[in-house]
Protein backbone atom coordinates (compact mmCIF):
# COMPACT_ATOMS: atom_id res chain seq x y z
CA UNK A 1 0.00 0.00 0.00
CA UNK A 2 1.39 3.38 -1.02
CA UNK A 3 1.17 6.33 1.33
CA UNK A 4 1.36 10.10 1.05
CA UNK A 5 2.33 12.69 3.65
CA UNK A 6 0.82 16.18 3.76
CA UNK A 7 3.26 19.05 4.26
CA UNK A 8 1.45 22.37 3.83
CA UNK A 9 -2.27 21.55 3.84
CA UNK A 10 -3.74 24.67 2.16
CA UNK A 11 -6.75 26.52 3.62
CA UNK A 12 -9.29 23.69 3.27
CA UNK A 13 -8.16 20.33 1.93
CA UNK A 14 -10.49 17.39 2.55
CA UNK A 15 -10.98 13.84 1.30
CA UNK A 16 -14.13 13.68 -0.87
CA UNK A 17 -15.87 11.13 -3.06
CA UNK A 18 -19.28 11.42 -4.76
CA UNK A 19 -21.03 11.74 -1.39
CA UNK A 20 -22.76 9.80 1.36
CA UNK A 21 -26.20 8.85 0.09
CA UNK A 22 -28.87 6.87 1.93
CA UNK A 23 -28.63 8.56 5.34
CA UNK A 24 -30.31 11.93 4.79
CA UNK A 25 -33.42 10.59 6.57
CA UNK A 26 -31.20 10.47 9.70
CA UNK A 27 -30.16 14.10 9.16
CA UNK A 28 -26.77 13.21 7.71
CA UNK A 29 -25.74 15.51 4.85
CA UNK A 30 -24.32 13.93 1.70
CA UNK A 31 -21.14 16.05 1.53
CA UNK A 32 -19.04 14.87 -1.46
CA UNK A 33 -16.96 16.64 -4.14
CA UNK A 34 -18.32 20.16 -4.70
CA UNK A 35 -17.25 20.29 -8.37
CA UNK A 36 -18.29 16.92 -9.75
CA UNK A 37 -16.97 17.72 -13.22
CA UNK A 38 -13.33 18.33 -12.27
CA UNK A 39 -13.39 15.52 -9.70
CA UNK A 40 -14.73 12.93 -12.16
CA UNK A 41 -12.57 14.03 -15.08
CA UNK A 42 -9.46 13.78 -12.87
CA UNK A 43 -10.42 10.24 -11.93
CA UNK A 44 -11.05 9.35 -15.57
CA UNK A 45 -7.57 10.57 -16.57
CA UNK A 46 -6.23 7.84 -14.26
CA UNK A 47 -8.67 5.15 -15.35
CA UNK A 48 -10.25 5.24 -11.87
CA UNK A 49 -13.94 4.67 -11.25
CA UNK A 50 -15.76 8.05 -11.08
CA UNK A 51 -16.28 7.72 -7.33
CA UNK A 52 -12.65 7.14 -6.26
CA UNK A 53 -11.88 9.42 -3.31
CA UNK A 54 -9.65 12.44 -4.02
CA UNK A 55 -8.22 15.42 -2.17
CA UNK A 56 -10.37 18.51 -2.73
CA UNK A 57 -8.72 21.89 -2.16
CA UNK A 58 -9.71 25.52 -2.57
CA UNK A 59 -7.41 27.79 -4.61
CA UNK A 60 -4.19 26.68 -2.88
CA UNK A 61 -3.68 22.97 -2.45
CA UNK A 62 -1.55 20.85 -0.17
CA UNK A 63 2.07 19.84 -0.66
CA UNK A 64 2.06 16.06 -0.99
CA UNK A 65 5.03 13.70 -0.60
CA UNK A 66 5.16 10.08 -1.75
CA UNK A 67 6.52 7.95 1.10
CA UNK A 68 7.50 4.34 0.45
CA UNK A 69 6.12 3.53 -2.99
CA UNK A 70 5.39 5.33 -6.26
CA UNK A 71 2.06 7.19 -6.39
CA UNK A 72 0.32 8.40 -9.53
CA UNK A 73 -1.99 11.38 -9.35
CA UNK A 74 -4.04 13.52 -11.71
CA UNK A 75 -3.91 17.31 -11.40
CA UNK A 76 -7.55 18.30 -11.89
CA UNK A 77 -8.41 22.00 -12.25
CA UNK A 78 -5.05 23.15 -10.85
CA UNK A 79 -1.38 22.59 -11.67
CA UNK A 80 1.50 22.02 -9.30
CA UNK A 81 5.19 22.43 -8.61
CA UNK A 82 7.00 19.11 -8.54
CA UNK A 83 10.23 18.74 -6.55
CA UNK A 84 11.99 15.44 -7.20
CA UNK A 85 13.90 13.76 -4.36
CA UNK A 86 17.17 14.91 -6.04
CA UNK A 87 16.08 18.56 -5.91
CA UNK A 88 14.99 18.98 -9.56
CA UNK A 89 11.98 21.29 -9.83
CA UNK A 90 9.34 21.35 -12.52
CA UNK A 91 6.15 23.38 -12.92
CA UNK A 92 3.30 21.19 -14.17
CA UNK A 93 0.08 22.46 -15.77
CA UNK A 94 -3.38 21.28 -14.75
CA UNK A 95 -5.12 18.33 -16.40
CA UNK A 96 -2.32 15.81 -16.56
CA UNK A 97 -1.12 12.85 -14.54
CA UNK A 98 2.25 12.62 -12.82
CA UNK A 99 3.98 9.87 -10.86
CA UNK A 100 5.70 10.68 -7.57
CA UNK A 101 8.51 8.38 -6.48
CA UNK A 102 9.49 8.03 -2.81
CA UNK A 103 10.76 11.39 -1.58
CA UNK A 104 9.22 13.39 -4.45
CA UNK A 105 6.89 16.22 -3.47
CA UNK A 106 4.30 18.23 -5.34
CA UNK A 107 2.84 21.56 -4.19
CA UNK A 108 -0.66 21.69 -5.66
CA UNK A 109 -2.44 24.77 -6.95
CA UNK A 110 -3.34 27.44 -7.55
CA UNK A 111 -6.56 26.37 -9.24
CA UNK A 112 -7.33 27.41 -12.80
CA UNK A 113 -10.73 28.66 -13.96
CA UNK A 114 -12.37 28.47 -10.54
CA UNK A 115 -11.77 27.96 -6.83
CA UNK A 116 -12.02 24.16 -6.53
CA UNK A 117 -9.15 21.81 -7.37
CA UNK A 118 -8.64 18.08 -7.01
CA UNK A 119 -5.70 15.74 -6.63
CA UNK A 120 -6.99 12.35 -7.74
CA UNK A 121 -4.87 9.26 -7.04
CA UNK A 122 -4.65 6.01 -9.02
CA UNK A 123 -6.86 3.66 -7.02
CA UNK A 124 -8.22 6.53 -4.91
CA UNK A 125 -7.45 7.84 -1.42
CA UNK A 126 -8.01 4.74 0.69
CA UNK A 127 -9.25 6.06 4.04
CA UNK A 128 -11.86 3.82 5.69
CA UNK A 129 -15.40 4.42 4.39
CA UNK A 130 -17.89 5.63 7.00
CA UNK A 131 -21.53 4.86 6.21
CA UNK A 132 -20.60 3.85 2.70
CA UNK A 133 -18.54 6.92 1.79
CA UNK A 134 -15.07 8.41 2.21
CA UNK A 135 -16.37 11.99 2.01
CA UNK A 136 -15.49 14.34 4.85
CA UNK A 137 -18.30 16.22 6.58
CA UNK A 138 -16.26 18.54 8.79
CA UNK A 139 -19.15 19.97 10.84
CA UNK A 140 -19.92 16.53 12.31
CA UNK A 141 -16.30 15.28 12.21
CA UNK A 142 -17.57 12.50 9.94
CA UNK A 143 -15.69 10.42 7.35
CA UNK A 144 -12.60 11.31 5.35
CA UNK A 145 -9.34 11.53 7.33
CA UNK A 146 -10.26 11.75 11.04
CA UNK A 147 -13.40 13.70 10.06
CA UNK A 148 -11.44 16.89 9.48
CA UNK A 149 -9.52 19.03 7.01
CA UNK A 150 -5.96 17.80 6.46
CA UNK A 151 -3.04 19.11 8.52
CA UNK A 152 0.72 19.06 8.15
CA UNK A 153 2.11 15.63 8.99
CA UNK A 154 -1.01 13.62 8.12
CA UNK A 155 -0.21 10.33 6.36
CA UNK A 156 -2.90 8.86 4.10
CA UNK A 157 -3.06 5.52 2.27
CA UNK A 158 -3.65 5.69 -1.47
CA UNK A 159 -4.98 2.95 -3.73
CA UNK A 160 -2.91 0.94 -6.14
CA UNK A 161 0.82 0.73 -6.65
CA UNK A 162 1.79 2.01 -10.08
CA UNK A 163 4.32 0.76 -12.57
CA UNK A 164 7.72 2.41 -12.33
CA UNK A 165 7.44 4.96 -15.15
CA UNK A 166 5.56 5.94 -18.25
CA UNK A 167 1.87 5.95 -19.00
CA UNK A 168 1.23 9.59 -18.11
CA UNK A 169 -1.79 11.15 -19.80
CA UNK A 170 -3.00 14.69 -20.32
CA UNK A 171 -5.81 16.72 -21.82
CA UNK A 172 -4.59 18.78 -24.76
CA UNK A 173 -6.66 21.82 -23.75
CA UNK A 174 -8.50 23.12 -20.70
CA UNK A 175 -11.85 21.37 -20.53
CA UNK A 176 -15.07 23.41 -20.49
CA UNK A 177 -18.31 22.01 -19.12
CA UNK A 178 -20.58 24.92 -19.98
CA UNK A 179 -20.92 28.67 -20.09
CA UNK A 180 -23.49 31.43 -19.90
CA UNK A 181 -26.38 31.79 -17.48
CA UNK A 182 -26.89 29.11 -14.85
CA UNK A 183 -30.02 27.17 -15.70
CA UNK A 184 -32.71 26.87 -13.02
CA UNK A 185 -35.84 24.74 -12.63
CA UNK A 186 -38.50 26.69 -10.69
CA UNK A 187 -39.98 25.44 -7.43
CA UNK A 188 -41.02 24.12 -5.09
CA UNK A 189 -41.91 27.49 -3.47
CA UNK A 190 -41.72 29.86 -6.46
CA UNK A 191 -45.36 30.78 -5.71
CA UNK A 192 -44.18 32.58 -2.54
CA UNK A 193 -42.60 35.30 -4.71
CA UNK A 194 -44.35 38.07 -6.64
CA UNK A 195 -44.02 38.16 -10.43
CA UNK A 196 -41.49 40.99 -10.22
CA UNK A 197 -39.39 38.93 -7.79
CA UNK A 198 -39.25 35.94 -10.11
CA UNK A 199 -38.58 38.19 -13.12
CA UNK A 200 -35.77 39.98 -11.25
CA UNK A 201 -34.00 36.73 -10.45
CA UNK A 202 -33.80 35.85 -14.15
CA UNK A 203 -32.77 39.29 -15.43
CA UNK A 204 -30.44 40.83 -12.85
CA UNK A 205 -26.72 40.19 -12.38
CA UNK A 206 -25.70 38.73 -9.02
CA UNK A 207 -22.28 38.49 -7.40
CA UNK A 208 -20.92 35.57 -5.39
CA UNK A 209 -20.52 36.74 -1.78
CA UNK A 210 -17.27 36.10 0.09
CA UNK A 211 -19.56 34.48 2.70
CA UNK A 212 -19.58 31.25 0.73
CA UNK A 213 -18.29 27.79 1.58
CA UNK A 214 -18.90 24.10 0.87
CA UNK A 215 -22.35 24.44 2.44
CA UNK A 216 -23.57 27.14 0.11
CA UNK A 217 -22.91 30.33 -1.80
CA UNK A 218 -24.67 33.57 -0.97
CA UNK A 219 -25.58 35.92 -3.81
CA UNK A 220 -25.27 39.68 -3.56
CA UNK A 221 -27.67 41.66 -5.72
CA UNK A 222 -31.19 43.03 -5.97
CA UNK A 223 -33.30 41.33 -3.27
CA UNK A 224 -36.20 39.16 -4.42
CA UNK A 225 -39.64 40.22 -3.27
CA UNK A 226 -42.36 38.04 -1.82
CA UNK A 227 -46.03 38.11 -2.81
CA UNK A 228 -48.27 39.44 -0.02
CA UNK A 229 -50.33 36.82 1.81
CA UNK A 230 -48.41 33.82 0.55
CA UNK A 231 -46.42 33.18 3.72
CA UNK A 232 -43.18 34.98 2.92
CA UNK A 233 -39.73 33.46 3.34
CA UNK A 234 -40.36 31.02 6.19
CA UNK A 235 -41.71 27.56 5.40
CA UNK A 236 -42.14 24.44 7.49
CA UNK A 237 -38.79 22.80 6.69
CA UNK A 238 -38.78 20.40 3.76
CA UNK A 239 -36.27 18.48 1.64
CA UNK A 240 -33.17 19.91 0.03
CA UNK A 241 -31.00 19.20 -3.00
CA UNK A 242 -27.60 20.47 -4.09
CA UNK A 243 -28.36 23.56 -6.18
CA UNK A 244 -31.50 24.52 -4.24
CA UNK A 245 -31.93 28.31 -4.14
CA UNK A 246 -33.15 29.32 -0.68
CA UNK A 247 -34.34 32.87 -0.15
CA UNK A 248 -34.46 34.13 3.46
CA UNK A 249 -36.42 37.22 4.49
CA UNK A 250 -33.63 39.55 3.32
CA UNK A 251 -34.47 38.47 -0.26
CA UNK A 252 -30.86 37.62 -1.08
CA UNK A 253 -30.60 34.07 -2.43
CA UNK A 254 -28.37 31.34 -0.98
CA UNK A 255 -27.51 28.42 -3.27
CA UNK A 256 -26.99 25.18 -1.38
CA UNK A 257 -23.98 22.96 -2.18
CA UNK A 258 -22.34 19.70 -1.07
CA UNK A 259 -22.39 20.29 2.71
CA UNK A 260 -26.01 21.55 2.80
CA UNK A 261 -28.28 20.40 5.63
CA UNK A 262 -30.80 17.68 4.72
CA UNK A 263 -33.80 20.01 5.17
CA UNK A 264 -34.27 23.75 5.06
CA UNK A 265 -36.76 26.29 6.35
CA UNK A 266 -36.58 29.06 3.75
CA UNK A 267 -38.63 29.30 0.56
CA UNK A 268 -36.86 27.84 -2.46
CA UNK A 269 -37.51 29.75 -5.68
CA UNK A 270 -35.88 26.98 -7.69
CA UNK A 271 -32.77 24.86 -8.10
CA UNK A 272 -29.70 25.13 -10.33
CA UNK A 273 -29.81 22.08 -12.63
CA UNK A 274 -27.41 19.19 -12.04
CA UNK A 275 -25.48 19.83 -15.29
CA UNK A 276 -24.62 23.39 -14.24
CA UNK A 277 -23.88 22.73 -10.58
CA UNK A 278 -20.17 21.83 -10.92
CA UNK A 279 -19.33 25.11 -12.65
CA UNK A 280 -21.44 27.02 -10.15
CA UNK A 281 -19.73 25.33 -7.17
CA UNK A 282 -16.28 26.36 -8.36
CA UNK A 283 -17.08 30.09 -8.75
CA UNK A 284 -14.85 32.46 -6.83
CA UNK A 285 -16.14 35.29 -4.61
CA UNK A 286 -17.11 38.48 -6.47
CA UNK A 287 -17.64 36.64 -9.77
CA UNK A 288 -20.83 37.75 -11.56
CA UNK A 289 -23.62 35.34 -12.47
CA UNK A 290 -26.96 35.33 -14.23
CA UNK A 291 -29.72 32.74 -14.23
CA UNK A 292 -32.05 31.35 -16.90
CA UNK A 293 -35.29 29.46 -16.40
CA UNK A 294 -35.57 26.00 -18.02
CA UNK A 295 -38.04 23.11 -17.91
CA UNK A 296 -37.29 19.78 -16.23
CA UNK A 297 -37.13 18.19 -19.71
CA UNK A 298 -34.45 20.70 -20.74
CA UNK A 299 -32.56 19.97 -17.52
CA UNK A 300 -32.73 16.24 -18.22
CA UNK A 301 -31.36 16.75 -21.73
CA UNK A 302 -28.59 18.91 -20.25
CA UNK A 303 -27.72 16.13 -17.76
CA UNK A 304 -27.32 13.68 -20.66
CA UNK A 305 -25.23 16.19 -22.62
CA UNK A 306 -23.02 16.73 -19.57
CA UNK A 307 -22.25 13.00 -19.37
CA UNK A 308 -21.45 12.90 -23.11
CA UNK A 309 -19.13 15.87 -22.74
CA UNK A 310 -17.30 14.25 -19.82
CA UNK A 311 -16.86 11.02 -21.79
CA UNK A 312 -15.60 12.88 -24.89
CA UNK A 313 -13.07 14.87 -22.88
CA UNK A 314 -11.75 11.78 -21.11
CA UNK A 315 -11.52 9.91 -24.43
CA UNK A 316 -9.54 12.80 -25.98
CA UNK A 317 -6.74 12.56 -23.39
CA UNK A 318 -3.36 11.88 -24.98
CA UNK A 319 -0.34 9.88 -23.81
CA UNK A 320 2.55 12.13 -22.74
CA UNK A 321 5.41 9.74 -23.38
CA UNK B 1 -58.91 9.08 5.11
CA UNK B 2 -56.01 10.07 2.93
CA UNK B 3 -54.75 13.33 1.49
CA UNK B 4 -53.89 13.72 -2.20
CA UNK B 5 -50.38 15.14 -2.41
CA UNK B 6 -49.00 17.80 -4.72
CA UNK B 7 -45.89 16.76 -6.65
CA UNK B 8 -43.30 19.48 -7.18
CA UNK B 9 -39.80 19.53 -8.65
CA UNK B 10 -36.64 20.10 -6.64
CA UNK B 11 -34.43 20.74 -9.66
CA UNK B 12 -33.84 17.74 -11.92
CA UNK B 13 -32.69 15.38 -9.15
CA UNK B 14 -35.61 15.22 -6.71
CA UNK B 15 -39.37 15.45 -6.37
CA UNK B 16 -41.09 16.95 -3.37
CA UNK B 17 -44.32 15.09 -2.65
CA UNK B 18 -46.21 17.52 -0.45
CA UNK B 19 -49.14 16.60 1.80
CA UNK B 20 -49.61 20.03 3.37
CA UNK B 21 -48.02 23.30 4.41
CA UNK B 22 -48.16 23.13 8.20
CA UNK B 23 -46.94 20.90 11.03
CA UNK B 24 -49.88 18.55 11.47
CA UNK B 25 -49.79 14.96 12.77
CA UNK B 26 -52.25 13.79 10.08
CA UNK B 27 -50.11 15.31 7.31
CA UNK B 28 -46.93 13.84 8.78
CA UNK B 29 -48.56 10.42 9.10
CA UNK B 30 -49.21 10.47 5.33
CA UNK B 31 -45.60 11.43 4.66
CA UNK B 32 -44.37 8.61 6.88
CA UNK B 33 -46.72 6.10 5.25
CA UNK B 34 -45.37 6.92 1.79
CA UNK B 35 -41.79 6.93 3.13
CA UNK B 36 -42.26 3.43 4.59
CA UNK B 37 -43.88 2.15 1.38
CA UNK B 38 -41.19 3.56 -0.94
CA UNK B 39 -38.31 2.39 1.24
CA UNK B 40 -39.84 -1.11 1.28
CA UNK B 41 -40.12 -0.96 -2.52
CA UNK B 42 -36.52 0.24 -2.81
CA UNK B 43 -35.34 -2.63 -0.61
CA UNK B 44 -36.82 -4.96 -3.23
CA UNK B 45 -35.17 -3.01 -6.07
CA UNK B 46 -38.59 -2.01 -7.37
CA UNK B 47 -37.72 1.68 -7.84
CA UNK B 48 -34.89 1.92 -10.35
CA UNK B 49 -33.12 5.25 -10.33
CA UNK B 50 -34.38 6.36 -6.89
CA UNK B 51 -31.33 7.21 -4.77
CA UNK B 52 -33.03 7.79 -1.42
CA UNK B 53 -36.21 9.21 0.08
CA UNK B 54 -36.16 11.79 2.87
CA UNK B 55 -39.23 12.58 4.97
CA UNK B 56 -39.86 16.02 6.46
CA UNK B 57 -42.83 17.33 8.44
CA UNK B 58 -45.14 17.70 5.48
CA UNK B 59 -43.39 16.33 2.39
CA UNK B 60 -41.34 13.41 1.15
CA UNK B 61 -38.30 14.25 -0.99
CA UNK B 62 -37.63 11.51 -3.54
CA UNK B 63 -34.03 11.87 -4.77
CA UNK B 64 -33.36 10.26 -8.15
CA UNK B 65 -30.71 9.98 -10.83
CA UNK B 66 -31.93 11.82 -13.96
CA UNK B 67 -29.60 9.67 -16.09
CA UNK B 68 -31.51 6.55 -15.05
CA UNK B 69 -35.11 7.76 -14.93
CA UNK B 70 -36.83 10.95 -16.08
CA UNK B 71 -39.34 12.92 -14.06
CA UNK B 72 -42.39 11.83 -16.03
CA UNK B 73 -41.55 8.16 -15.81
CA UNK B 74 -40.75 8.44 -12.09
CA UNK B 75 -44.08 10.12 -11.33
CA UNK B 76 -45.92 7.31 -13.17
CA UNK B 77 -43.89 4.71 -11.25
CA UNK B 78 -44.73 6.38 -7.92
CA UNK B 79 -48.46 6.73 -8.52
CA UNK B 80 -49.51 3.26 -7.30
CA UNK B 81 -47.64 3.77 -4.02
CA UNK B 82 -49.03 7.28 -3.58
CA UNK B 83 -52.54 5.93 -4.18
CA UNK B 84 -52.20 3.08 -1.69
CA UNK B 85 -49.96 4.42 1.09
CA UNK B 86 -52.21 4.81 4.13
CA UNK B 87 -51.25 6.04 7.58
CA UNK B 88 -51.14 2.99 9.78
CA UNK B 89 -50.88 2.54 13.49
CA UNK B 90 -47.45 3.97 14.24
CA UNK B 91 -44.97 1.23 13.53
CA UNK B 92 -41.97 3.03 15.05
CA UNK B 93 -40.13 2.07 18.20
CA UNK B 94 -40.63 3.66 21.62
CA UNK B 95 -37.57 5.04 23.43
CA UNK B 96 -36.96 6.36 26.95
CA UNK B 97 -34.14 8.90 26.95
CA UNK B 98 -32.45 9.73 30.26
CA UNK B 99 -32.09 13.45 30.95
CA UNK B 100 -30.61 15.31 33.91
CA UNK B 101 -32.53 18.52 34.67
CA UNK B 102 -30.17 19.73 37.42
CA UNK B 103 -27.61 22.48 37.76
CA UNK B 104 -26.73 25.68 35.95
CA UNK B 105 -24.26 23.79 33.72
CA UNK B 106 -26.65 21.06 32.53
CA UNK B 107 -29.96 22.96 32.75
CA UNK B 108 -29.04 26.62 32.14
CA UNK B 109 -32.49 27.80 31.02
CA UNK B 110 -34.71 25.81 33.42
CA UNK B 111 -35.15 28.80 35.73
CA UNK B 112 -35.97 31.21 32.90
CA UNK B 113 -38.45 28.78 31.38
CA UNK B 114 -40.12 28.36 34.77
CA UNK B 115 -40.36 32.14 35.16
CA UNK B 116 -41.70 32.64 31.62
CA UNK B 117 -44.34 29.92 31.96
CA UNK B 118 -45.37 30.69 35.54
CA UNK B 119 -44.48 27.17 36.65
CA UNK B 120 -41.95 25.92 39.19
CA UNK B 121 -38.81 24.22 37.78
CA UNK B 122 -40.18 20.92 39.14
CA UNK B 123 -43.45 21.46 37.25
CA UNK B 124 -41.54 22.23 34.03
CA UNK B 125 -39.63 18.94 34.37
CA UNK B 126 -42.82 17.02 35.21
CA UNK B 127 -44.54 18.36 32.11
CA UNK B 128 -41.55 17.79 29.84
CA UNK B 129 -41.18 14.19 31.01
CA UNK B 130 -44.93 13.56 31.09
CA UNK B 131 -45.49 13.29 27.35
CA UNK B 132 -44.63 10.78 24.62
CA UNK B 133 -43.21 12.74 21.68
CA UNK B 134 -43.34 11.51 18.08
CA UNK B 135 -40.10 11.82 16.05
CA UNK B 136 -41.25 13.93 13.09
CA UNK B 137 -37.99 14.19 11.19
CA UNK B 138 -34.23 14.19 11.60
CA UNK B 139 -32.32 17.14 10.22
CA UNK B 140 -30.45 20.38 10.99
CA UNK B 141 -27.35 18.42 12.02
CA UNK B 142 -26.77 14.63 11.98
CA UNK B 143 -29.04 12.90 14.46
CA UNK B 144 -31.11 15.94 15.50
CA UNK B 145 -34.63 14.56 15.94
CA UNK B 146 -37.49 17.06 15.88
CA UNK B 147 -39.88 15.79 18.56
CA UNK B 148 -43.37 17.28 18.36
CA UNK B 149 -46.18 17.76 20.82
CA UNK B 150 -44.63 19.82 23.62
CA UNK B 151 -47.38 20.55 26.21
CA UNK B 152 -49.09 23.94 25.68
CA UNK B 153 -47.86 25.22 29.05
CA UNK B 154 -44.22 24.88 27.92
CA UNK B 155 -44.52 26.46 24.46
CA UNK B 156 -42.23 29.48 24.19
CA UNK B 157 -40.76 31.33 21.21
CA UNK B 158 -37.09 30.78 20.53
CA UNK B 159 -34.56 32.78 22.52
CA UNK B 160 -34.27 36.30 21.11
CA UNK B 161 -30.50 35.92 20.96
CA UNK B 162 -29.39 32.43 19.88
CA UNK B 163 -26.33 30.91 21.55
CA UNK B 164 -23.31 30.48 19.33
CA UNK B 165 -22.48 27.15 20.98
CA UNK B 166 -25.05 24.86 22.58
CA UNK B 167 -23.34 21.85 24.26
CA UNK B 168 -23.84 18.41 22.73
CA UNK B 169 -26.53 16.48 24.60
CA UNK B 170 -28.58 19.56 25.51
CA UNK B 171 -32.28 18.77 25.89
CA UNK B 172 -34.14 21.79 24.56
CA UNK B 173 -37.58 23.17 23.74
CA UNK B 174 -38.90 25.77 21.27
CA UNK B 175 -42.58 26.23 20.39
CA UNK B 176 -44.22 22.82 20.03
CA UNK B 177 -40.87 21.10 19.42
CA UNK B 178 -38.34 19.49 21.71
CA UNK B 179 -35.09 17.72 20.91
CA UNK B 180 -31.54 16.79 21.92
CA UNK B 181 -28.57 18.55 20.30
CA UNK B 182 -26.31 15.78 18.92
CA UNK B 183 -23.26 18.01 18.43
CA UNK B 184 -22.10 21.31 19.81
CA UNK B 185 -23.80 23.76 17.45
CA UNK B 186 -25.37 27.21 17.40
CA UNK B 187 -28.94 27.21 18.64
CA UNK B 188 -31.83 29.33 19.87
CA UNK B 189 -33.83 26.75 21.82
CA UNK B 190 -34.25 26.78 25.62
CA UNK B 191 -31.96 24.31 27.39
CA UNK B 192 -33.83 22.33 30.06
CA UNK B 193 -31.34 19.56 30.75
CA UNK B 194 -28.71 17.21 29.36
CA UNK B 195 -28.93 13.70 27.92
CA UNK B 196 -25.81 11.56 28.52
CA UNK B 197 -26.36 9.30 25.50
CA UNK B 198 -24.83 10.56 22.21
CA UNK B 199 -27.54 11.09 19.58
CA UNK B 200 -24.90 10.76 16.86
CA UNK B 201 -21.78 8.61 17.05
CA UNK B 202 -20.13 7.64 13.74
CA UNK B 203 -18.27 4.83 15.53
CA UNK B 204 -21.50 3.22 16.79
CA UNK B 205 -23.75 0.90 14.82
CA UNK B 206 -26.15 2.51 14.12
CA UNK B 207 -24.65 6.02 14.32
CA UNK B 208 -28.15 7.49 14.78
CA UNK B 209 -30.65 5.32 16.65
CA UNK B 210 -33.79 7.48 16.54
CA UNK B 211 -35.77 7.27 13.31
CA UNK B 212 -38.77 9.13 11.93
CA UNK B 213 -41.92 7.45 13.24
CA UNK B 214 -40.37 6.46 16.60
CA UNK B 215 -41.62 7.93 19.88
CA UNK B 216 -39.54 9.35 22.73
CA UNK B 217 -40.28 9.92 26.40
CA UNK B 218 -37.73 11.66 28.64
CA UNK B 219 -36.87 10.13 32.02
CA UNK B 220 -35.40 12.43 34.69
CA UNK B 221 -32.15 11.16 36.19
CA UNK B 222 -29.91 12.44 38.99
CA UNK B 223 -26.52 14.02 38.43
CA UNK B 224 -24.85 10.83 39.76
CA UNK B 225 -26.76 8.73 37.21
CA UNK B 226 -25.90 11.25 34.51
CA UNK B 227 -22.19 11.06 35.34
CA UNK B 228 -22.16 7.28 35.34
CA UNK B 229 -24.07 7.00 32.03
CA UNK B 230 -21.79 9.65 30.53
CA UNK B 231 -18.72 7.61 31.53
CA UNK B 232 -20.25 4.46 30.05
CA UNK B 233 -21.07 6.29 26.81
CA UNK B 234 -17.57 7.76 26.55
CA UNK B 235 -15.87 4.40 27.09
CA UNK B 236 -18.12 2.69 24.56
CA UNK B 237 -19.73 0.50 27.23
CA UNK B 238 -23.27 1.62 26.57
CA UNK B 239 -25.81 -0.26 24.51
CA UNK B 240 -28.57 2.06 23.23
CA UNK B 241 -30.98 -0.87 22.92
CA UNK B 242 -31.57 -0.68 26.70
CA UNK B 243 -33.32 2.64 26.02
CA UNK B 244 -36.14 0.84 24.20
CA UNK B 245 -39.24 1.38 26.31
CA UNK B 246 -41.29 -1.68 27.20
CA UNK B 247 -39.02 -3.85 25.08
Amino acid sequence: MAQIRIHRPGPLTTVQDRGRFGFQALGIPTAGAADGFSFRLGNRLLGNPDGAAALEYWVIGPEVEALDAPVRLALAAGGGTLTRANGDRLALPAWRTVTLFPGDRIALGPTVGGAAGYACFAGGVDVAPVMGSRSTYVRAKLGGFAGRALKTGDVLPVGVEVEAAGGERALSESPVDGEGPFRVVLGPQDDRFDDAGVERFFTEIYKISPQSDRMGKRLVGPPLTFAPGRGGADIVSDGMVAGAIQVPGSGEPIIMLADRATVGGYAKIGAVISADLPRFARLKPMMEVTFARVSVAEAEAAAQAFEMRLAELAAAAVALD
Amino acid sequence: MSIDPTIKSLGDTALSIEYGEAIDPAVNAQVMALYAALEAARAENALTGVVETVPSFRALAVHYDPLRIDRGELVERLRPWIATARPDVRSGRAWALPACYEGADLAPDLGEVAAATGLTPEEVVARHTGVEYPVYILGFVPGFAYLGGVPEALRLPRRTSPRTAVPAGSVAIAGEMTGVYPLESPGGWHLLGRCPVPMFDPGREPPVFLAPGDTVRFAAISRAEYDSLRTAAETGGFDVSILRAGG
